[in-house]
């Protein structure tokens, strides 16, 4: 009887693993432009990206956990950010510990 | 007359069931969906029945120091971090697009279990889920250490988490990617590459 139980549950319940890709999108650049729902990065790779801000939102300086308030325009930042419906939402943001605006690719 | 208040029951009874099958049965297979609290309680009370009480009450044999915690840690953020995190919130890409979705192991839901609980869910895993068996036949001291650091989980602190992170699987373009952003972040200049998902 529990094994005829068990299967049938076991069929209710079946169900898949299954492998996200992961789709979190990192954004690496300066701050243009800061608020208290998001941020706007003068990127490296050129132009600018929008990253809504969300309760969630982790900051880290270094190796301190930081807050909203610590992030300046001008500051070195890479946000990783998972897209949401149109628009980017930060996981973390990263402040850099070196100020000054970004230099783009030269070695 | 008494044979048809028999079928009238029959019949009630067979629509209840039809109607509970309804309600258990998923809408589709997609994993996105989250389990019903229903579903969840039948399946973690058909776990706990499945597993022999010997195993339930089993105690852990080694003692936690910090020796074997640091081991345990680091064979966790190799091994168990990209389905569970290294936090053990289970947020990541694929904890939490699993179905069920991987648990936070900090909360009460898995802080609750008995060690040969835990111990026997890590060494024999889980039917229906994600959780592969990861012991071998025989002694597994290893998911013993592991369980000792799950119960360590609600304290863990941001250094050891960043210990894990050297720990982490990750692929040479992963390593390349977080080396050029720590270069961003310390002042160097960068010649940014595509993001690989």
């Amino acid at each position: 009887m529990k094994s005829i139980a068990l299967t049938i549950s076991a069929l209710l319940l079946v169900s898949a693993v299954a492998f996200a890709h992961g789709n979190e999108q990192h954004v690496i650049g300066t701050v243009a432009k800061i608020d208290a729902n998001s941020v706007t990065v003068s990127t490296v790779a050129g132009g600018n990206t929008v990253v809504s801000i969300v309760a969630a939102t982790k900051f880290v300086k270094g190796e301190a956990a930081v807050t909203i308030k610590d992030v300046k325009v001008g500051d070195r930042v890479v946000i990783h950010a998972k897209p949401v419906g149109k628009t980017l939402e930060a996981s973390e943001v990263k402040i850099g510990v070196a100020a000054g605006a970004a230099k783009v690719g030269a070695h | 007359m008494k044979h048809m208040k028999l079928w009238l029951i029959c019949g009630a009874l067979l629509v209840a069931l039809a109607g509970l099958a309804f309600a258990l049965m998923p809408k589709s297979f997609s994993a996105r969906d989250t389990p019903t609290a229903l579903e969840a309680a039948i399946a973690t009370r058909l776990r706990r029945l499945a597993m022999p009480q010997a195993a339930r009450i089993q105690a852990n044999p080694l003692t936690s120091t910090p020796e074997l915690l640091t081991d345990a840690r680091r064979h966790y953020a190799d091994h168990c971090a990209t389905c569970h995190a290294n936090d053990g919130s289970g947020n990541t890409p694929i904890g939490q697009n699993l179905y069920p979705k991987a648990p936070d192991m900090r909360k009460a839901h898995t802080q609750n279990l008995s060690d040969g609980e835990i111990y026997n869910i890590i060494h024999n895993g889980i039917r229906f889920t994600g959780m592969p068996a990861w012991g071998p036949d025989g002694p597994d001291e290893d998911s013993w250490k592991l369980v000792l650091f799950i119960r360590h989980l609600p304290q863990l602190t941001p250094e050891e988490i960043k210990d894990m992170e050297q720990y982490n699987p990750k692929s040479e373009a992963d390593r390349a990617e977080e080396q050029l952003e720590d270069d961003f972040l310390n002042g160097k200049s960068v010649n940014p590459q595509p993001h690989h998902p």
